[in-house]
């Protein structure tokens, strides 16, 4: 059994960070609330997203598993104004997902959860930087990096404590430091890592602006990414593997 | 009637019950001194829940001990025993021995014999009738409590062929038997001989009825408003409007998971009714169940009860769950989430009781079914405390009002179900047929149908020779697999070629003895469905190589014990090439595809086999778990029942002399860790399971004795922290388990690092690759 009224815009935000890393995912659809963990084809990037039942108008579910086609399922979620409210409701026998936007009624077929790639584990690391900082700092510095190269380096200092990032083009570079002064939270370790910034870039859509991002930094060790959406009652992990580097 | 006037028990007895605060008996007690309970009679009481039927037991035991006997109380569930034992401990002050048994099936118990009240299940009573324990003989009286479950498809024929047993061994024997009210207490008083206390009385008035929007309505046409607030569920606003009255609430649900997720959110509404005292003494009682076990279910637990909610399910510690039911008791905690095994007969009253969940998943319906009206009215008569409440309500919840309807017709206006045998169905006749001859109580078939006159089964059963033509199969089928000989006292014509009518009409008279074979009494010694034990027997007789693992566990899991998984739609293509793959390693005759039902089966017990198959290959248990669609503790079950069923196979595997024996033992130990073949000898370490043993052998260490000899930077490097690393070479016996100073062997800990499919990156490796393989997998972390 699942039923619930949601607002299109939390619905959005949560597929969104989803869809950046798969096309096809798993809905675990909990008596609390939504879960979905996905990883990506090449298993660079990995998603952990919960949704709280709280962050509905209205929300019932008893633990079914659903499999969904994303693209699909964000087109109709954008069918609504952000304002507006989506009703959707599971039909357990036909394995259809009727979903309600005022009047506009659409029946999405599901997929299968066992042709679905494995939902990943999540690896338990224990990196020793942490970074809490703002939503547009993230967007400033990715952005940034675009510009010159296909990747971004992130790491602390741990002498003058503070976090950077750095971005080596064949001609140009982009280096931005963000001192204690500029971060909402800093915890100095030992961290520098490279990553790919095609995934960074999206990972970095689907955060807001507003929101307060933790990174969790090491040395060549995946970064994990964590923050909130629909006033805290959404929750987002991103982890991405990193490159390593030669020289 | 007041206890002075009792008479016939034990000096001191009346004073423990003074100091108890008993003066008067309520009057279900009065009737049953009446009908004779204290003077040796049989007895059948059928009283609603809390309505002193133990007190009954209690003076029947007693009473019969003061006369020189012995007696014995049968419970249903294992948690009763001891609740059941700490009650009549009190009885030693005047001098009455009370002895508790309920684990390892295989032995007799003789420390037992000295005691005066014993108490255990009726799974270990049966058995200790098949090991025959002597004292048995000696018993005077035998109470059954919950005698209904007799109804249960799997208990229910335990239960009753252990009293018509019973019974037989001491002829004199009285028997007490305690049950819900159902409704045909009639017929087993008559099974029984005995007189009959069929009552409703109850200590507290009980009100039953249904909540449905903002209104409590009940039996009696009564209402009651109870709002519900925005967004809140119905269960949240009845335990809040209880406990701002000062009572407590008992909120059944149809799972664990369940139980879990409703105590979190009751958590919130009972957290806003505490006083500065309660949080304390909660504070200090979740510090005690967090101490008791680093689990993530006592961590969640004590989380609940810091806001004064728990739930309560058979996945607790039995620490955890006697704290969470003193303190209920006590009204410290204001609000349990229970699955129905609190119903059984544990005792904790509450003052409102919520039956939240009215189906549940039941795999033979394949689906949701609705509980039985007995289970529901089990549930609903824990309202009410005598002394401490004022009435006890029991409410169902409705989402409609057809479903209020539903639910009045269905569950507050209907009488509960008649109690009906299940022994003639023939797993469970096959198994006490067997028993029955193993253990000598019948030598012949007339000895054995005269026996089986005595049960239940046989005063319901209206056809007449029903129970005749099923033993006869079941015997002959007993034959068939040698488990029994049966010898026929040859008849006239039995000599001749020719028989006429005659004789056989004769022949239907003949006397035919049985005894069990040596396999026959290792089957009813090792507690084996016979059907099970055939198919193992034949399955290792069909082996001409070594079976494989996979063959041993698709074998066990085609027998009755192994609840297999069933096919889900398209499993059978997936598992029909699975079969045609590995069909060598099947063990017996393979139904052919044009066979469908059987050959569906055998492909539900290559899923299972499979299941076990991937398990013992070291598979990630969430893997396993997401793969078959299961939860943690299914598989568990699995791998227990697998394990049991391959012990057991071993030791018919010696029986019949096959020369799989040690096949057959490696299966087990390997299902039972869950690792390869190579780990077994790590994993017998106290402290290395399947993933450390995988570890350690990753880095060379392949046995214990390389655990003692080992550089002590390789053990950390693949054991990570130092902790687990001492404790791991404390247990293996070396000689300095100490890691102050040692560094990890970065190579141990790299080679452990990988996910296993060799994708460490070694620096150097990617030094001249170009740039798509710069990019790290999350698989190598």
């Amino acid at each position: 059994m699942f039923k619930a009224i949601v607002s299109a815009e939390t619905l959005t935000s949560a597929l969104d960070s989803v869809s950046v890393l798969v096309d096809e995912c798993k809905i675990h659809l909990e008596e609390e609330g939504l879960e979905i963990r996905a990883v990506d084809p090449a298993n660079v990037g990995m998603v952990d997203l919960s949704l709280e039942a709280a962050a509905f108008e209205s929300y019932e579910a008893d633990g079914g598993l659903i499999g969904v086609d994303l693209s699909r399922l964000e087109d109709i979620a954008g069918m609504a104004d952000s304002g507006q409210l989506i009703q959707l409701e599971l039909d357990e026998e036909t394995r259809k997902l009727h979903i309600q936007i005022d009047g506009l009624e659409y029946t999405l077929a599901l997929i299968d959860p066992d042709s679905i790639r494995q939902e990943p584990d999540i690896p338990e690391l224990d990196l020793p930087a942490r970074v809490v900082l703002e939503g547009k700092d993230v967007n400033r510095s990715v952005t940034a990096a675009d510009m010159v190269s296909d990747h971004i380096a992130l790491g602390v200092d741990e002498g003058e404590e503070f976090f950077y990032v750095d971005a080596e083009g064949d001609t140009d570079d982009v280096h931005l430091e963000l001192t204690r002064e500029d971060l909402i939270d800093l915890q100095v370790g030992p961290a520098h890592s490279l990553f790919s910034l095609d995934y960074l870039k999206d990972m970095n859509k689907a955060i807001p602006g507003d929101a307060e991002v933790t990174l969790d930094l090491g040395e060549e060790f995946p970064v994990k990414i964590y923050f909130g959406f629909a006033e805290g009652l959404g929750q987002v992990t991103y982890m991405l593997a990193p490159r390593i580097q030669s020289d | 009637m007041n206890i002075e006037e009792l008479a016939g028990l034990p000096p001191g007895a009346l004073e423990h019950f003074r100091s108890e605060g008993i003066e008067e008996l309520y009057p279900p007690q009065a009737e049953a001194v009446e009908a004779g309970a204290t003077e040796g009679e049989n007895l059948v009481a059928a009283v609603p829940t809390a309505s002193g039927k133990t007190m009954i037991a209690a003076l029947s035991m007693l009473s019969a001990i003061e006369r020189g006997g012995k007696a014995l109380y049968i419970v249903p569930l294992r948690a009763l025993a001891s609740e059941k034992r700490e009650e009549f401990a009190a009885y030693e002050s005047f001098g009455v021995d009370v002895g508790v048994t309920t684990g390892n099936y295989e032995s007799t118990s003789d420390w037992l014999a000295t005691k005066d009240i014993v108490v255990a299940t009726s799974e270990k009573v049966d058995s200790l009738v098949r090991n025959g324990a002597s004292w048995l003989s000696e018993l005077t009286c035998v109470v059954s409590d919950e005698v209904h479950l007799i109804d249960d498809r799997n208990r229910g024929p335990t239960l009753e062929v252990t009293l018509a047993k019973l019974r037989r061994l001491n002829p004199d024997l009285q028997t007490v038997a305690l049950s819900a009210t159902v409704g045909n207490a009639d017929e087993i008083a008559d099974w029984l001989d005995a007189e009959l206390v069929d009552t409703d009385w109850r200590p507290i008035d009980l009100q039953t009825g249904v909540h449905y929007g903002n209104a409590l309505n009940f039996d009696d046409g009564s209402t009651r408003e109870v709002p519900v607030e925005g967004g809140e569920k119905q269960e949240a606003a009845l335990v809040r409007d209880i406990v701002q009255e000062g009572g407590s609430s008992l909120v059944f649900v149809n799972s664990r998971r369940n139980a879990e997720a409703a105590a979190r959110r009751l958590g919130q509404v009972t957290g806003r009714e505490l006083t500065d005292g309660e949080r304390t003494d909660l504070a200090e009682l979740a510090e005690e169940i967090r101490e008791d076990s680093d689990t993530e279910t006592s961590a969640d637990l004590a989380d609940c009860v810091e806001r004064g909610s728990a739930f309560h399910h058979a996945g607790l510690s039995s620490t955890q769950r006697s704290l969470v039911e003193d303190a209920f008791r006590d009204r410290l905690l204001k609000a349990i989430s229970a699955t129905p095994t609190l119903a059984a007969g544990v005792n904790t009253p509450a003052r409102r009781v919520i039956v939240r969940d009215w189906r549940r998943f039941d795999p033979t319906a394949g689906g949701m079914a609705p509980l039985d009206v007995l289970e529901v009215h089990q549930m609903m008569g824990r309202a009410g405390r005598p002394g401490l409440d004022p009435y006890g309500e029991a409410v169902l919840l409705a989402k409609s009002h057809d479903e209020s309807e539903e639910l009045f017709d269905r569950y507050v206006w209907a009488d509960p179900e008649s109690v009906r045998s299940k022994l003639a169905a023939e797993p469970a006749l096959r198994t006490h047929v067997l028993a029955t001859i193993a253990s000598g109580f019948a030598r012949t078939r007339e000895g054995l149908l005269e026996f089986l006159e005595a049960t239940l089964y046989a005063s319901q059963s209206s056809e007449p020779g029903r129970l005749e033509t099923v033993t006869d199969s079941v015997l002959e089928y007993l034959e068939r697999n040698d488990f029994v000989e049966r010898e026929r006292d040859d008849g006239p014509g039995a000599d001749g070629a020719f028989t006429s009518a005659a004789d056989l009409a004769a022949s239907d008279e003949r006397t035919e003895d049985l005894e069990a074979t040596s396999l026959g009494h290792t089957v009813s010694r090792l507690y084996l469905d016979p059907m099970s034990a055939a198919t193992i027997v034949h399955g290792l007789e069909d082996a001409d190589d070594r079976p494989t693992a996979l063959g041993l566990y698709q074998l066990v899991s085609r027998t009755p014990d192994m609840y297999e998984l069933y096919l889900r739609s398209g499993e059978d293509e997936t598992f029909g090439e699975l079969y045609y793959e590995r069909e060598a390693e099947l063990l017996g005759d393979a139904p052919s595809e044009f066979e469908e039902e059987r050959f569906e089966d055998w492909l539900a017990a290559l899923k299972t086999g499979k299941l076990l198959e991937d398990w013992a290959e070291e598979e990630d248990e969430e893997r396993i778990t997401e793969r078959y669609k299961i939860g943690p503790g299914d598989l568990r079950g699995k791998v227990d029942t697998a394990e049991w069923l391959l012990g057991a196979a071993e030791s018919l595997a010696a029986e019949i002399d096959s020369e799989w024996t040690v096949a057959v033992r490696e299966a087990r130990a390997r299902v039972e860790h869950g690792v390869g073949e190579e780990l077994l000898e790590l994993v017998s370490v106290r402290g290395v399971g399947r993933k450390r043993a995988r570890q350690l052998y990753e880095v060379g260490i392949e046995e214990p004795a390389d655990l003692r000899e080992a550089d002590k930077s390789v053990v950390l490097g693949a054991l990570k922290g130092k902790k687990t690393a001492e404790s791991v070479l404390e247990n293996v016996g070396r000689e300095d388990p100490s890691m102050d100073d040692v560094e990890a062997d970065s190579a141990a800990a790299a080679a452990t690092d990988s996910s296993g499919d060799g994708g460490a990156v070694e620096p150097d490796a990617t030094a001249t690759t170009d740039d798509e393989e710069n990019q790290s997998s999350l698989g190598d972390f």
